[in-house]
């Protein structure tokens, strides 16, 4: 197994530095092929791990952290030496190469090694310039991503984390739009400043958790060990809560923070669009999940929920209208992200069992058919050279097969039952449902406005009187069998999702029911707080209970009653 | 008397590398002059000789280096401990690209000369970290400044070259003024030279000479400021690094800061601004006066460096921005677990694999006589030279802090130091890095962006042929900066 990891990494890794450094020797066709090998080889790589990684033994010990890969290897990496005069006991801070793999990134890095596949696959006709240096960005990219899905080192994470960012901004930079330049420079430095922020926060972390003496402190199972036996001061809670998030938020984005998103998305190349939206995203919601939920619960609670939460909300309708708005098809779907990340926040801060697993379905979800969308409106945009809703209408005359696809992907988008987006959206907002409702049904009107802004779309662009752009003399040709295949394995995985969600499920399961055993923990603890505060004689003895536990712990029971009725 | 002598001589033996790097310097300038006809004209390649003559010194003096004890030992004017060791190897790595990066900044007639200057500024820096006396640290603090005025002259002999020139030189004879008069009142309050019995001095009487001892920690940090171009005393680094030849400012860029640190780090805990003997952390007063050096030099540099258009200008407020980050160390001393003296040391092999690798990649990408040095030499460079871009891409995320490249450790480190530092200056100052690392990363992503996003400014011109010892040079600055990043545990624990 640990070669399987290893090899996942290093294969695109290394299939990017020989098509970086001999790109003299490639032609255009030999760098798409040896790319798409490569990206092949990974996938295959990807898939015999997953094999691997489900026949592992279930972990029946009783767990003793929120996050536990089943399967984890270590390299040693760099060791901060005490000075030789100092006695204290705890041990020397360590960084290390930790590689592990739980359900969640299990599943993401699957999701990462399809889409690039995909990715390769839709650039093989529309890259005719520096092929080889595009193709070993996407590979840099998949490497970075499968990085930063399988480390479980704070460290290490963070350092895949910020990589990701330079491939994508050259992929952005050199092979995108009219104004790229302008989009990659802003979407390297908005998300770069972003995760300084929480680059303080972490080390912080790290320091306070070495300071008491935990023997790995960036590891992500013993600081979230950790915190759960020892949970920080609230007053310590909350900053480091908020500057952790910070870069998170960026990444993800949530709404007001989203500003960059639309921009990158539209100048960047079809594959760099595939990837930001399918895999990049997820960062964001990744990095809140493994680091602010399991170790921060007092703050996620108090100011998590309706801070999160309405900022969610936010995104969630104004990203709509925005779409609503659009008439160019590829930013009209970059602001459906921008709506569709803010179910997978809303449902990852509903800090319960369902909310979490929809949260984490949501992000699969919306990688497969954000990133469909995507493929789709490049390969429009191969065909005519324009993305304008004004320009085109009534293309299922010319392109049934591609109109099928479009409707089938704009389906599992909107979230039609049967399909992967319904699974997610109804988990995330059920979860919602019981700690905020009205967070809960004001996110349920972006799934209406979502078949709205989607629907509109397709009917304006594929049904009704044909209406092309002029194009060069050639009858244009429907879907071909390379386009069919970077799309279809990703349609069928949207089918089998939506039809049986319970194996995805079920493989995130135990981490997720980590994570929420964090929140079932701390609502106890501070429901016996309240009880206490009830009992005269108790506040007598627990002067120093805080108003704002008080008010959680009884919102809390509210919904609880909501929830059994 | 044979005491005396008896010191010097194995005080000698202490700084072996030393002596070979100044013997070779005494040959390079008796014998340079004589292949050079009265004319001023050399033999075409001497220049090729010559630099090849100072890198076999380098190796020689590396060997010596790398057979040495490792046990510390104090014995009159010099020390031995693990401080010069890997001052010692820093310097003459650094010292050993730095030929690289001169072989074809420098004619054939001045080559011997230039080379000489070069070596006696690697010796100088290693005499910094291995002097054990107030009169032996200024003698090697200015064994690194006169060489440095000869070769900012030889380097460029016009208006421009001669105003820097004489620009640095002013000021550094200013810088060396303070520096000494600060030693003078130690001395007053100590009653002598040597550290050791200053520290023995100033143990046995902790409040001797109270306010003394400011008056003298002051200007001993106003001088050696001087050295790592920090605010307030930055004001000669643009104009000289802009008015200078590359492979000068790829000097001036590392060299002064090594030795300003290094003499800082030697000299604080004497002039009773720090307690804790060899593992000291700053007084209170002195951890904010550096604290505040460390914040106003970060943001100057960077702020100042957001609109500049010419790429030395840009390197030198670069530089005094990292200066910045490194006084931040300083501030806070040996505390645990990171340790904020150990991160500056880390930091400056980063920051010299950096930028070194920066300086050493504009003049290979530049072709024999000029080096890149405006942004539209550089605009476009992927396309005419996609290597040398590259290496320079990294080079520059390097600068940035950005993984995987050291610099990240680097700064990584600098983060911890700041944070074992448990006050409000520790943490106020690991915020002000993270706010200036996202600033700096503007203007070196715009080198990035012009390097690989935008079309040639003139996509016609011919293609130049390759200097290859600074391109070799640059290479291995931008792979180490990646190895490093892999692998840094070496370094670390070589600091110890």
């Amino acid at each position: 197994m640990n070669v399987l990891l290893l090899s996942m990494l290093f294969v695109p890794l290394v299939a990017a530095l020989v098509l970086m450094t001999g790109r003299g020797l490639f032609s255009q066709g030999g760098a798409r092929r040896f790319a798409l090998i490569a990206s092949v080889v990974t996938l295959l790589l990807s898939l015999a791990f997953a094999n691997e990684f489900l026949q592992l033994p279930a972990n029946t010990a009783p767990r003793t952290s929120p996050i536990q890969p089943q399967y984890s290897v270590a390299y040693h990496w760099f060791t901060f030496q005490k000075a030789a005069s100092d006695s204290a006991p705890s041990d020397p801070l360590q960084f290390e190469f930790l590689f592990g793999f739980d359900g969640i990134s299990l599943v993401l890095v699957l999701l990462t090694t399809v889409l690039t596949v995909s990715g390769v696959l839709i650039s093989w006709e529309s890259i005719r310039e520096r092929a080889a240096g595009f193709y070993a960005c996407l590979l840099l990219l998949e490497a970075g991503l499968i990085g930063v899905f399988s480390a479980f080192d704070l460290i290490l994470f963070y350092v895949f984390f910020e990589f990701t960012l330079v491939p994508l901004f050259f992929l952005i930079g050199i092979w995108g739009g009219p104004e790229r330049r302008y989009a990659a420079v802003k979407f390297f430095l908005y998300t770069f400043a972003g995760s300084m922020v929480t680059l303080v926060g972490l080390v912080a972390l790290v320091m306070m958790a070495s300071a008491a003496g935990v023997t790995h402190p960036t590891s992500f199972s013993a600081l979230a060990q950790w915190t759960v036996e020892h949970p920080l001061p609230q007053n310590v809670q909350i900053p480091l809560f908020l500057a952790i998030s910070v870069g998170f938020m960026v990444k993800v984005p949530v709404f007001p923070l989203h500003t960059w998103l639309p921009l990158a998305h539209t100048e960047a190349p079809t594959a760099g669009s595939v990837m930001l939206a399918g895999v990049l995203l997820k960062l964001g919601s990744y990095g809140m999940l493994r680091l602010c939920l399991p170790m921060f619960p007092y703050a996620c609670e108090t100011i998590g929920i309706p801070l999160m939460g309405s900022l969610a909300v936010a995104g969630i309708i104004y990203g709509s209208l925005c779409a609503l708005a659009q008439r160019d098809i590829k930013k009209l779907v970059a602001y459906s992200s921008v709506a569709h990340l803010g179910f997978c926040v809303l449902g990852l801060f509903a800090l319960n069992a369902a909310g979490i697993t929809g949260g984490v379905l949501q992000m699969l979800n919306h990688g497969l058919s954000t990133g469909a969308l995507f493929l789709l409106v490049g390969m429009v945009y191969d065909r005519y050279h324009t993305r304008q809703l004004d320009d085109l209408g009534g293309l299922a005359g010319r392109l049934p097969l591609l109109t099928a696809i479009m409707v089938f992907v704009a389906m599992a988008s909107i979230g039609l039952p049967g399909l992967n987006g319904f699974v997610g959206e109804v988990l995330a907002l059920g979860g919602m449902f019981r700690r905020n409702p009205l967070h809960a049904v004001l996110g349920t009107s972006g799934v209406v406005l979502g078949a709205w802004y989607l629907l509109t779309m397709v009917q304006q662009a594929f049904f009704g009187p044909l209406r092309e752009p002029h194009h060069g003399g050639e009858p244009v040709q429907d879907i071909n069998f390379r386009e069919f295949v970077a799309v279809a394995p990703i349609c069928a995985l949207c089918l089998w999702i939506g039809v049986m969600p319970q194996m995805v499920i079920d493989t995130i399961k135990p981490d997720v029911d980590a994570v929420v055993a964090v929140y079932e923990e701390y609502l106890t603890s501070s429901e016996r707080v309240a009880d206490a505060r009830s009992q005269p004689a108790a506040e007598r003895a627990k002067p120093t209970v805080t108003e704002s536990t008080k008010t959680t712990s009884t919102t809390l029971d509210h919904s609880r009653t909501l929830s059994e009725l | 008397m044979p005491e005396v002598i008896e010191h010097i001589r194995t005080g000698g033996l202490l700084i072996v590398p030393e002596i070979i790097l100044l013997v070779g310097v005494c040959v390079l300038f008796f014998i340079g002059p004589m292949l050079v006809s009265d004319a001023g004209e050399a033999r075409p390649g001497l220049r090729n000789g010559w630099g090849l003559f100072a890198l076999v010194t380098l190796a020689v003096a590396g060997a010596a280096w790398w057979h040495a004890g490792l046990e510390p030992v104090e014995r009159g004017l010099f020390q031995a401990d693990a401080l010069l060791w890997y001052i010692r190897g820093l310097s003459l790595i650094g010292g050993a690209l730095l030929v690289l990066v001169l072989w074809t900044q420098i004619d054939d007639a001045h080559s011997a000369e230039a080379y000489a200057c070069l070596l006696a500024i690697i010796a100088g820096t290693s005499l910094v970290a291995a002097a054990n006396d107030l009169v032996s640290l200024f003698l090697a603090l200015e064994l690194v400044s006169i060489p440095t005025y000869v070769i900012l002259y030889l380097g460029r002999r016009d208006r421009i070259g001669g105003e820097a020139t004489l620009k640095y030189f002013l000021l550094s004879i200013f810088s060396s003024a303070l520096v000494l008069y600060g030693m003078s009142w130690v001395y007053g309050v100590s009653g002598s030279t040597n550290f050791g019995a200053i520290r023995l001095a100033l143990d046995g009487a902790p409040h001797a000479g109270e306010g003394m001892l400011e008056i003298a920690f002051a200007l001993l940090v106003a001088g050696l400021c001087f050295r790592i171009a920090a605010v307030p005393f930055h004001f000669y680094a643009p104009d000289v690094f802009q008015g200078t030849t590359a492979s000068n400012a790829a000097v001036l860029s590392l060299i002064p800061k090594m030795v300003g640190f290094v003499a800082l780090m030697r000299v604080i805990p004497l002039s009773g601004a720090a307690s804790g003997g060899t593992q000291w952390v700053p007084e209170l007063d002195a951890k904010e006066l550096l604290a505040a050096i460390a914040v106003v030099t970060m943001f100057v540099g960077n702020l100042m460096a957001l609109r500049q258009k010419h790429l030395f200008r840009l390197m030198a407020y670069s530089s005094i921005a990292h200066a910045g980050y490194m006084l931040i160390g300083l501030a806070v001393g040996d505390v645990l677990p990171v340790g904020g003296r150990q991160a500056i040391l880390f930091y400056l092999a980063t920051y010299g694999l950096m930028t070194i690798g920066v300086f050493a990649l504009l003049i290979a990408g530049g072709g024999a006589d000029r080096a890149l040095a405006t942004d539209d030499d550089v605009r476009g460079l992927s396309r005419s030279q996609p290597l040398i871009a590259l290496m320079l891409a990294i080079c520059l995320f390097s600068l940035t802090g950005l993984p995987p490249t050291a610099g990240f450790l680097g700064k990584l480190n600098l983060f911890f130091a700041a944070w074992s530092d448990d006050t409000h200056i520790g943490h106020g100052l690991a915020m002000c890095l993270a706010i200036n690392a996202a600033i700096s990363a503007y203007y070196y992503l715009r080198l990035v962006a012009l390097m690989f996003l935008e079309p040639a400014t003139r996509p016609d011109s011919p293609r130049v042929p390759v200097a290859w010892a600074p391109w070799l040079a640059g290479v291995a600055c931008a792979v180490a900066t990646i190895a490093l990043f892999v692998t840094p545990q070496w370094l670390w624990d070589s600091i110890h």
